[in-house]
């Protein structure tokens, strides 16, 4: 991930941060940032950032400028401009502090109404991937008198502190990590003295601590921002020592209750170790041990945890239990920070409930066939429409597992793919009985002269297991037969994460060609 | 005082420098120090400059060769 950081004035120390842990441009001086944006030639048009950080001070960018919208017009037209040289790139604009204190008390408002309009004309403006760095916040959250430093403004046009540079540093790595890796998916809860003051068991429905006012507000409150994750894509689960008919009957008598049951993708609610409840979660979702991060208040089911499965997120419960919902804040930020919520991403609970669900009836059959026809599976294969693409980018980045070869693409890649008559682009959307799994599944190949070579082959891994793959591949051989195509080559790529995908070309009756250390050849003629 | 003030500074230019407190030496040239370089300069003299509230003028800044005469400078 390459990002550079762009400013009015000198952000060099801000720079050198970043660039102990990160490939980050260096500046050909500050104050020509709009310049270095428009000029096809400039360092950082050449240098191509994934990322970048554009951070303004607010009492300068006024004094260079008319108007605020003309400030805000000109780094709009800037980005438009540098986009043309370097499509793919995310934006974050900062939002600005004006602090002109020097003229009557009853205009100082007047300093709040230009802060907030340069917020408003560039998110009006509604350009693609530009988002508003919080700049703001975190001079609230210092306070000004630690924020900035006269002294490194008259010394080196820094009007920024040490302290806040380190602060803003590492706001900057949390969206760089949110960009690059994955984020955590599920979240476990334990349920007394966690999710409400008490025990159940022996305080009954009534007797624990839950309400919107008063002693229970607490819990209210952190049940209020445990719903807030969900509407983000956090899937909820529950591991807790309880007697599930004493919870069915809570969440039923209770209305004082945030959450409902419906918000718990999996319950278990047994006398199981946390560990082994923890592993059966995981299997049914289908998720890794990585992903999840497991909040309980008892220090001893907390090591249990830790010990016996390290891969999980254990973090610390807050001693005093008034600070339960900064403490909740902190795990958003730490693990399921999130930059921009995607459809599929707020579909993600329904989609692993229904998976269960799935999971679920599949003892019911004989076969595994019989299974897969109650499933009823229709699978819709279409060549990428405009709408598609921003997800076919998507599942070439985020998918390891059953990926044939992880080539990554970028929006702009699949756009000249489409755009290329010798390549297509597929993208198959699967439903059965029990929901959508909604697009999960792409491929991409180039046909020259009678062959055809497949460079792209992947899945979600949510839809692992159906046969869904096959139905896609046998597709595309029958299109390809259709169009006179004589052979097939495809290519597995081995990596750390996809050997779900290792024998799919054999397990399809594709001969291998040729095996080396970085990929394994297949083909297949079609007659 | 006069202890407390060289501390401070000796943990001011260690944060700034990423080097530990006991690899600092008062005399060496500021040169001589890979990481010293004239951002951290800069870096160093101003967060001396706010932690004791004192001025330093852009000239004295840039005739301080080494940590002592940065300590000599505030008086430490």
């Amino acid at each position: 991930m390459k990002i550079a950081v762009l400013s009015n004035v000198n952000m060099n120390i801000l720079i050198k941060n970043l660039s102990k842990d990160n490939d980050v441009y260096e500046t050909e001086g500050y104050g020509n940032y709009i310049e270095e944006m428009i000029n096809p030639n400039s360092g950082l048009n050449n240098y191509k950032p994934n990322i970048i950080f554009i951070i303004i001070d607010g009492n300068e960018i006024i004094k260079h400028h008319a108007t605020i919208e003309q400030a805000t017009s000109n780094i709009i037209n800037a980005i438009d401009k540098m986009r043309t040289f370097n499509p793919d790139n995310k934006i974050f604009i900062s939002n600005i502090d004006v602090f002109d204190n020097i003229r009557e008390y009853s205009k100082r408002y007047e300093n709040r109404i230009v802060s907030t309009s340069w917020i408003k004309s560039i998110v009006g403006l509604n350009t693609k991937d530009v988002n508003i760095f919080d700049l703001v916040g975190i001079i609230e959250d210092l306070g000004r008198n630690q924020f900035y430093s006269n002294t490194l403004w008259y010394m080196s046009s820094t009007p920024i502190s040490e302290k806040a540079i380190k602060l803003i540093a590492d706001k900057i790595r949390k969206i760089i990590r949110a960009i690059s890796t994955a984020r955590k998916k599920c979240l476990i809860l334990d349920m007394d003295n966690t999710l409400w003051g008490g025990v159940l068991g022996e305080d009954g429905p009534f007797g624990i601590k839950c309400s919107p006012t008063g002693e229970g507000a607490v819990f209210y409150d952190f049940q209020t921002s445990i719903k807030k994750l969900k509407d983000l894509g956090v899937i909820l689960t529950i591991a807790s020592k309880n007697n599930m008919e004493d919870v069915d009957e809570l969440f039923r008598v209770n209305d004082n209750l945030y959450l409902s049951k419906d918000d718990f993708s999996i319950m278990k609610v047994n006398w199981n170790r946390k560990s082994e409840n923890i592993i059966e979660i995981a299997e049914e979702l289908n998720i890794g041990l990585d992903s999840m991060v497991f909040i309980d208040d008892n220090p001893a089911e907390r090591e249990q945890v830790r010990i016996e499965l390290p891969d999980v997120v254990v973090p610390e419960f807050p001693s005093n239990t008034y600070n339960l919902n900064s403490f909740i804040e902190e795990i958003y930020e730490e693990y399921f920070f999130t930059i921009t919520a995607t459809e599929e991403d707020k579909m993600k609970t329904k989609q692993y409930i229904e998976n269960a669900q799935r999971n679920n009836v599949k003892s019911e059959f004989n076969s595994y066939e019989e299974y897969l026809d109650y499933l009823d599976i229709k699978l819709d294969i279409r060549e990428v429409l405009h709408e598609d693409i921003e997800r076919a980018a998507q599942l070439t980045q985020k998918t390891n597992q059953f990926n044939l070869t992880t080539r990554r693409y970028t929006e702009n890649d699949i756009k000249q793919m489409k755009e290329d008559k010798n390549i297509k682009v597929l993208i198959g959307e699967a439903k059965d009985r029990f929901g959508d799994y909604g697009k999960i599944i792409l491929a991409i190949y180039k046909t020259e002269n009678k062959r055809c070579i497949i460079d792209t082959f992947l899945m979600s891994c949510r839809a692992m297991g159906r046969n869904i793959e096959t139905n896609f591949l046998n597709k595309i051989e029958k299109d390809l037969k259709e169009i006179g195509v004589e052979v097939i080559e495809g290519v597995y790529i081995p990596t750390k994460k996809n050997k779900p995908a290792q024998d799919f070309y054999i397990k399809n009756n594709y001969e291998l060609l040729e095996e080396n250390e970085k990929e394994v050849k297949y083909i297949k003629r079609l007659d | 005082m006069n202890e407390f003030k060289r501390k401070k500074v000796l943990e001011i230019v260690s944060d700034i420098l990423e080097i530990p407190v006991e690899r600092l030496n008062l005399d060496k040239p500021r040169k001589e120090y890979e990481e010293w370089d004239s951002l951290a300069h800069v870096q160093i003299v101003a967060s001396v400059i706010d932690e004791f509230n004192i001025s330093i003028t852009l000239e004295d800044t840039a005739e301080i060769n080494n940590i002592r005469e940065l300590l000599e400078l505030i008086g430490g």
